[in-house]
């Protein structure tokens, strides 16, 4: 009886798994460190840091928005929103150009990560 | 023998489940165990994603193109000139829902991100490929030139790179595609 209702719980799990991946939703958050850059300065020019903050300030304010920078894989995590209408700028745009370690909810499709920022704070390990 | 089937069956579902998360193509988190494989990378891994992705010549020596990509000229920085094709969309939502983020119920959805700072993306959903869109200039607001075409298929000629994983193209003229028959494609 056991081994049947394991055979059951596993595949119950294999299929809500499935059923939210094809959803594109997935609970699982994840923390990443890294730095707030403007991801077209960053893919086009290669520039981040202090001496291309206030680049980065000026295409985030006109509507560019920024990404996470991860410091150890140099991976682009793209800001994304909870909800339409919400400026996804604005939790980053005090940080622009600083390290942060962000913990949110990722998405890839497309070849894009996106994370939907639950909480942020400057610096990180 | 209940017992044994059932010790056999686990292991195939796992192995099964584990395939399907690492399907291309699919939407999948990034889970710990994905992350911690990137973190394990040396530390030149990193480096080379740092840098932008080099376009190699064609067979023909005439122009370069990146994967995917069609064949242009070089660019400096590193970047191709060309014309891509694809549909004009809210990334934050289709990272989320996926294509039936993009059409008619979702249109107003898309223009209300944009105007409130998300920026629009080109998708290419040949090759399920998105090249979010770099502004010339700072100041500027790149979703300027795409707004008109929210939801439509469009040939974009611009600048395209790559680095970091991230497609991205600087644009310089934006037109509706047109189909063999001739006529533009829309789908709002």
């Amino acid at each position: 009886m056991k081994p049947f209702r394991m055979l059951v719980a596993v595949v119950a799990l294999l299929l809500l798994s499935v059923a939210t991946f094809a959803a594109g939703q997935t609970s699982a958050i994840k923390t990443i460190v890294g730095e707030v850059v403007d991801p077209a300065c960053w893919v086009v020019n290669g520039a981040k840091g202090a001496q291309h903050a206030e680049c980065a300030l000026a295409c985030a304010k006109a509507g560019q928005v920024l990404a996470i920078l991860e410091e150890k894989t140099n991976k682009l995590y793209l800001i994304a929103t909870e909800n339409p209408g919400e400026d996804p700028n604005a939790q980053v745009l005090q940080y622009v150009a600083k390290k942060v370690t962000v913990t949110g909810r990722t998405y890839t499709r497309g070849g894009v990560t996106a994370i939907k920022i639950a909480e942020i704070t400057p610096g990180g390990k | 023998m209940k017992r044994n089937h059932a010790a056999r069956a686990i292991p195939a579902l796992v192995f099964a489940a584990a395939a399907m998360l690492g399907h291309p193509g699919k939407a999948v988190s990034q889970s710990s165990s994905g992350h911690e494989h990137h973190a394990k990378g040396s530390s030149s891994d990193a480096e080379a994603k740092s840098k932008a992705m080099t376009p190699t010549p064609t067979p023909d020596g005439k122009a370069v193109s990146l994967p995917g990509v069609p064949p242009g000229r070089l660019a400096m920085g590193g970047g191709v000139t060309t014309t891509i094709t694809g549909e004009v969309m809210d990334p934050a939502c289709f990272l989320e829902a996926g294509e039936k983020s993009i059409g008619k119920g979702h249109f107003q959805c898309a223009v209300d991100c944009a105007r409130s700072g998300q920026t629009l993306a080109i998708y290419d959903r040949e090759i399920d490929r998105i090249y979010f869109v770099a502004g010339e200039l700072p100041g500027r607001n790149p979703n300027d030139p795409l707004m008109q075409y929210i939801h439509q298929k469009v040939d974009v000629l611009g600048t395209v790179f790559h680095r970091s994983e991230a497609w991205g193209v600087v644009i310089v003229k934006v037109t509706p595609h047109k189909t063999k028959a001739g006529a533009a494609s829309a789908s709002n």
